[in-house]
């Protein structure tokens, strides 16, 4: 088991070493200016600045997670009651099924201008354009899943007089557990794009703040140690995500690819 | 299967129509004031104002020529690395992790950073949009050089196919439909990454006018400039499903 492990992590930890290398040694060959790119050392000691001495950077990062969390909460949340409402009404589905396929083509992230007008210069336009984009990524993805379900379980389903709850729990829930994680798991990196770019508008916190404004003063190390910060949160979201769908889906071990069409952040 | 009935069609319908009625409806009644909520008229207006006398039509272009540019940049990148990752098992097993790694990070975060480095024009732009979709195509190629079947590559080893030959006819083939699922990725990133590069700083183009739009609280502008941007990303994700069918023809039948 260990041993495959390294075979697996040490490969791609020597790739992003290499990487770092070449980095430097191409700010330090060519001179670039560091309002450009700054030298891979400069980040992390603005890294452990932001972090752990001052500590500049915290506030923006649990700005940022914050919102992030409570909008992909919200817009998941609200994305697959509407595809479960829309699965079990089938007039429904007819009626507003092409309606919401005009919608998911506008590009969510461009509304953001709009939201913070709507909702004003405040978190509460981050939360709503992340659940916004969370919504859509969800519904698409779990509406599929449960379009796919058995028709012959069902029909047993209902046979067997089962109750509406109890089928949704027992048979469309989990038949539809993989496209509704593939939906999650989309849904963590456009969270985090709809509130770095509402954060730029906004201009008062998160870390698209910190990015914006430190790039506008050219302070390259700042707005790339704030990058790294958001891989990081970004990584953490999908670690959980992936955790979930492993305890919830044990029985579907493949990756979970999102549908085609269903990417329109 | 049983021939198209009214209600395919009726239904849909009603509910554009319900909601676009609804919408007025609510504006009208409601009193409310088309720099909170503009009616469909009021946006329908602004359409044809802004395209016909307005700016609307110069940004669309910049925006669309730009995205396509950048499109165009990104996704050969990212395929051209996908081939030669794709097909290297030791290649794999060192870039293929990091890759993931860093499609998984909102590189439209990097924005700022690229306007700085390239300036207002287009080419920080086409920078974003290529640095957007190369990744998701990237991965979309490798995954796909790996889905071959083995008993084909088998039977091409055994005939003592080279390198190139099994790459163009059995591997390529193979992978198309991911690339595809990349490539469609890649356009919906590709117009939001301009959109997003133009909020931050531009001179020209539809996130610059939506955001300028929105200073002065023109919200009838902005819906249509939304509008505008909704149906170029539309269209192109259509015109490329199109040719997904067209080329995996083989897969899709036809129609």
């Amino acid at each position: 088991m260990s041993q495959t492990g390294w075979r697996a992590t040490l490969p791609p930890l020597a790739t992003t070493a290499l990487l770092l290398l070449l980095w430097s040694a191409v700010v330090r060959l060519a001179r670039l200016p560091s309002h450009l790119l700054p030298p891979p050392e400069a980040v992390l000691v603005r890294l452990w600045q932001g972090l752990a001495v001052t500590g500049d950077m915290v506030p923006h990062l649990l700005a940022t997670a914050a919102s992030a969390l409570m909008g992909y909460g919200v817009g998941c949340l609200g994305g697959l009651l509407l595809a479960i409402l829309l699965a079990e009404f089938r007039a429904l589905e007819r009626t507003l099924h092409a309606l919401l396929l005009a919608l998911q083509s506008v590009p969510k992230v461009a509304l953001a201008p709009l939201v913070l007008l709507w909702a004003g210069f405040g978190p509460r336009s981050v939360v709503l354009l992340v659940a916004l984009i969370c919504f859509f990524a969800v519904f698409a993805n779990a509406f599929i899943g449960l379009q796919g379900v058995d028709r012959g379980l069902r029909g047993l389903f209902a046979v067997a007089q089962a109750g509406r709850l109890h089928r949704l729990l027992h048979l469309d829930l989990p038949a539809a557990a993989g496209p509704v994680f593939a939906g999650l798991q989309t849904a963590v990196g456009f969270a985090l794009v709809g509130c770095v770019v509402t954060e730029f508008l906004l201009g008062t916190q998160g870390v698209g703040f910190l990015i914006e404004n430190s790039a506008n003063s050219l302070d390259a190390a700042t707005a790339v140690a704030a990058m790294v910060l958001l891989g990081c949160l970004g990584a953490v979201f999908s670690m959980l995500v992936r955790q979930a769908r492993r305890r919830w889906v044990f029985w579907d071990r493949g990756d979970a690819m999102a549908l085609p069409g269903s990417d329109g952040a | 299967m049983k021939g198209p009935r009214y209600g395919d069609i009726l239904l849909p319908g009603l509910g554009v129509a319900g909601f676009i009625a609804a919408w007025a409806v609510v504006v009208r009644l409601g009193g409310i004031d088309a720099s909170v909520l503009p009616g469909p008229l009021d946006v329908l207006h602004a359409l044809s104002i802004g395209l016909s006398q307005g700016p609307l039509g110069g940004d669309a272009l910049f925006t669309l020529s730009a995205s396509l540019a950048g499109l165009a940049l990104g996704c050969s990148l990212g395929l051209a690395a996908g081939v030669l990752v794709g097909g290297n098992a030791t290649a794999h097993r060192f870039i293929y992790p990091v890759a993931m790694g860093v499609q998984a990070m909102p590189l439209v975060a990097l924005a700022p950073l690229l306007i700085s480095a390239f300036g207002l024009g287009a080419g920080s732009k086409i920078a974003m949009v290529a640095i957007s979709c190369a990744a998701p195509v990237f991965v979309g190629t490798v995954t796909g050089m790996g889905s071959a079947s083995p008993e084909l590559l088998s039977l091409y080893r055994v005939c003592g196919a080279g390198r190139w030959r099994t790459l163009v006819d059995v591997k390529l083939p193979g992978a198309l439909d991911y690339i595809f699922a990349g490539l469609q990725v890649a356009v919906a990133l590709a117009f939001v990454s301009c959109v997003v590069a133009e909020f931050i700083a531009s001179e020209r183009g539809l996130g610059y006018r939506i955001r300028s739009l929105s200073t002065q609280l023109d919200m009838s502008s902005m819906f249509a400039a939304i509008a505008v941007l909704a149906v170029m990303g539309g269209g192109c994700g259509a015109l490329l499903r199109l040719l997904h069918r067209r080329v995996v023809h083989w897969r899709h039948g036809p129609r």
